[in-house]
């Protein structure tokens, strides 16, 4: 009877499929086209359009072929047929998978084959793909559609949905204040992420059962609006999503090399300025590793007045040569003589502090920046407290390295995929697309014919999630961007344009080892010491 | 005091066939035999309630086999309502129905099987051509008969190629008449069948389709009591979501001549029309029950 159900469903469908593929097909053809520097523009122009047109159709798609035999009401022509719930259900599934999820995988394939990707790896990332957008979105929307009467209906549940969650969300962060969600911004975001997927479709599957085998309309949809408030509720704790990226990844014997410990007063990481005020020395920092936004943003910050005073705190870190350390996570408290906690705050935005490799091989120092109330500096400033900093750490270590003309170079490499540079006066932009995962922390850095070369550029945006497939294009995009001038004229760089024609760049992929946990402590703390910026 | 089904069994009511085109052998018993008599439909307490609303009040029902069972109301009787009861569409809220044996709530596709539904309100696939609908039709139905198919298509002259949602009314509610039969239901049921449909095409209905029912059993709700019955053989009436009467046609002109008092020359020769006893009926249920118990008596 499947079949059968699944033909009469095409008969219905067919032109919407039609439509659907070829929003699909455009937006694949877009993807292609716009190449690794959207070397078209009319392409460029149309993916943006062409992604929301994607998701829109799919989705419709999905709910159509549902409503198709629509469960809530009393006149469907389904409900005095002789068909097996069952069956019926099923043939849903197969008929969304086939018009959905095989058209896609074979327009994917053809994109990955295009780039020249390994047929063996396109395919495994296909079928991933195709898995995780049928069982993330698709069987979601279909179970949404299922507790409605027709697209009406639909909308206005979904916006019902939407609505509940925001207002979950908002509910969630104005009672627990930062610790609302504990993972978000770190590279532990993706367990937080597999939760909620995996409670969406928990739902879905228990709406479509209570759907399709009890008729439960008003159950389902008030099933599905009590979840979604629920859903910004339910975040993993940091230690539980700590605690299984170590289980994953493991500890390294040589893990136990890794000691942190404060740093001498005063003494600024080579390439600082000394004396400078923390804001202006991150700016000083940004700038020189090209990211001339962010060093404006950094100088905004420090014209601020502010309550707080900032206490400048430098972290000395040892480890192997050819690693660095990315902080996750990071707390600071003062205790008072009894125990008793002055301050406590923490910064989660990874990586809050990067211990790289290019400055020393063996050691390398990192500021801390701490802001604390005025109030609880003046209480600590009369008598001494002690301070304790507990760092959340990723080790990563530097992997294959790769070398590519400054200017049109063109690379591929198994696990780095498609490369290509392009430059101008001001910047050498280098970028990629892989079939594999990208990258989280990579690095570049210009060399020129006689081995001069400019700062190493990080790119460092920890993602520790392993095997998830991307949603929307089956080849992950990445790419840093190389200064060649600073537009303010503050820093000057060894390699310029007018070196570019024989200079090259040296592409480091760093990959993550484990993750760890270590804590300076300083038992007579005295913060005016390290004070370095208040009102 | 109303009549339930349970009584005119004991009466032992004559069922009386009328325009139905029968075989010998389909012929049923004379009488309803109940104790011997199968019953293809029986309702029990059957409640359904919309909130505070009562759309069914205790209804006790059963629809012997072969007989063309009228269940007769206003608009808004509950006619619809306790329909969709038996077919497990509508949950009901106390009481409970069996249909060919199986309880209404456990109706599954072996059951349904067995049952043809026509209804006005049937939201058939609109985008579909009338042939590809009977194509899809075919498998779900193991004892489909292709003859019986193309002969009801042809009577009813309905056009393979045309998209359902292109229809007209009338010719929609022939062709899921068309589509309830070739599987020789045991059981069909017709809601409101004739609502809508022009003199012409009420005539092709009654006469070009009913005929072909055989010895099928059929529950047809309507509200238009002068067509029906052209072709009843039982009635029920349905009034604010309560039983009035159930019985033979004959049954009812017993049950309704106390209610009716002087009747037109041409009424007391040929019989009280179902309207007027459903009118006399309706007006009863519509008195106290002190006003009723004294008419009937």
């Amino acid at each position: 009877m499947i079949k059968h159900l699944l033909i009469k469903d095409w008969k219905l469908l067919w032109p919407m499929i039609g439509l659907v593929t070829a929003i699909q097909i455009g937006h694949e053809w877009a993807v292609y086209r716009s190449g690794l520097f959207g070397e078209s523009a009319g392409a460029e122009v149309l993916m943006r359009p062409l992604t929301l047109a994607w998701f829109a159709g799919i989705a419709a798609l999905a709910a159509a072929t549902v409503h198709q035999d629509a469960i809530p009401g009393i006149d469907q022509d389904w409900l005095i047929r002789p068909l097996r719930r069952t069956e019926l259900l099923l043939s849903k599934l197969i008929f969304v998978a086939l018009t959905i999820a095989l058209p896609m995988g074979a327009l994917n394939l053809a994109h990955t084959l295009a780039m020249h990707m390994p047929l063996a790896l396109s395919l495994k990332a296909i079928v991933a793909k195709e898995l995780f957008v049928f069982v993330c979105f698709v069987i979601p929307v279909m179970a949404v559609a299922s507790a409605t009467r027709n697209m009406t209906e639909l909308l206005l549940v979904a916006a019902a949905l939407v609505l509940v969650y925001a207002l979950g969300v908002g509910a969630s962060a104005l009672l627990l204040g930062d610790a609302w969600c504990p993972t978000c911004n770190t590279g532990m975001a993706w367990l937080q992420h597999l939760l909620q997927h995996l409670l969406i479709l928990a739902g879905a599957c228990l709406i479509l059962g209570l759907q399709y085998y009890r008729r439960t309309s008003t159950l389902s949809q008030s099933l599905a609006l009590v979840g979604a408030g629920l859903l910004a509720f339910l975040q993993v704790t940091w230690s539980s999503a700590f605690a299984v990226e170590r289980l994953l990844s493991g500890v390294r014997e040589d893990a136990t090399l890794v000691v942190l410990e404060l740093g001498p007063q005063g003494a600024p990481p080579a390439g600082e300025i000394p004396g400078a005020v923390p804001e202006a020395r991150r700016a000083a920092q940004h700038l020189m590793h090209g990211d001339v936004d962010q060093a404006i943003v950094d100088l905004r910050r420090q014209a601020r007045t502010s309550d707080n005073v900032a206490l400048d705190l430098p972290v000395r870190a040892s480890r192997a040569a050819d690693e660095m350390l990315l902080a996750d996570r990071s707390q600071v408290r003062l205790f008072d003589r009894h125990g008793g906690i002055l301050y406590s705050s923490v910064s989660a935005n990874s990586p809050g502090l990067m211990f790289t490799s290019a400055d020393d091989p063996a050691h390398s120092l990192g500021h801390d920046i701490v802001k604390i109330p005025a109030k609880t500096y003046e209480a600590a400033a009369v008598a001494p407290v002690r301070l304790q900093l507990d760092y959340f750490l990723t080790r990563v270590k530097r992997g294959s390295e790769y070398r590519i003309a400054a200017d049109n170079g063109r690379l591929q490499a198994p696990d780095i995929g498609v490369c290509a540079t392009s430059a101008d006066r001001n910047t050498v932009t280098l970028h990629c697309k892989s079939i594999r995962p990208a990258p989280f922390c990579f690095s570049a850095t210009l060399y020129d014919s006689e081995g001069r070369h400019n700062p190493e550029v990080f790119k460092c945006d920890p993602d520790y999630r392993r095997h998830w497939p991307p949603l929307v294009d089956i080849l992950n995009f990445y790419g840093v961007d190389v200064p060649l001038r600073d537009r303010y004229g503050i820093a000057h760089y060894t390699v310029d344009a007018s070196s570019l024609g024989s200079s090259y760049l040296l592409f480091r992929i760093y990959t993550e080892l484990d993750h760890i946990e270590r804590s300076v402590t300083a038992a007579s703390f005295q913060p005016q010491v390290w004070r370095t910026q208040g009102p | 005091m109303l009549m339930t089904a349970a009584s005119a069994c004991k009466q032992r009511l004559p069922l009386r066939l009328m325009s139905r085109t029968v075989s010998t052998a389909e012929v049923p018993p004379p009488l309803i035999q109940c104790t011997r008599m199968a019953t293809i439909v029986e309702a029990l307490d059957l409640s359904k309630n919309y909130g505070r609303f009562g759309a069914l009040e205790g209804i006790d029902l059963s629809i012997p086999e072969g007989s063309v069972f009228a269940l007769l109301g206003a608009s808004g009787a509950g006619k619809t309502t306790f329909i969709k009861t038996l077919l497990n569409i509508i949950a009901p809220t106390r009481g409970a129905a069996t249909v060919l044996g199986v309880d209404s709530r456990a109706i599954g596709p072996a059951t349904l099987a067995q049952i043809g539904y026509v209804s006005e309100n049937q939201a058939l696939p609109a985008r579909l051509r009338v042939a590809d609908f009977f194509t899809y039709l075919r498998p779900c139905y193991p004892m489909w008969n292709r003859d019986l198919e193309n002969e009801l298509r042809e009577r009813l002259r309905l056009p393979a190629r045309r998209k359902i949602g292109a229809l007209s009314h009338g010719m929609r509610l022939k062709m899921a008449l068309a589509c309830a039969l070739p599987f020789r239901p045991r059981l069909l049921v017709l809601d409101e069948p004739l609502s809508g449909l022009d003199a012409l095409a009420r005539d092709e209905v009654i006469g070009g389709f009913l005929p072909q029912a055989g010895a099928t059993t059929i529950l047809v709700s309507s509200h238009e009591l002068d067509e029906v019955e052209r072709f009843a053989t039982h009635v029920a009436f349905l009034h604010e979501g309560r039983l009035l009467f159930q019985g033979s046609l004959d049954a009812l002109r017993e049950h309704a001549r106390p209610l009716l008092g002087n009747s037109s020359v041409l009424e007391a020769r040929a019989g009280p029309s179902l309207r007027t006893m459903f009118v006399a009926m309706v007006s009863a249920a519509r008195r106290s029950p002190a006003e009723t118990a004294a008419a009937l008596h």
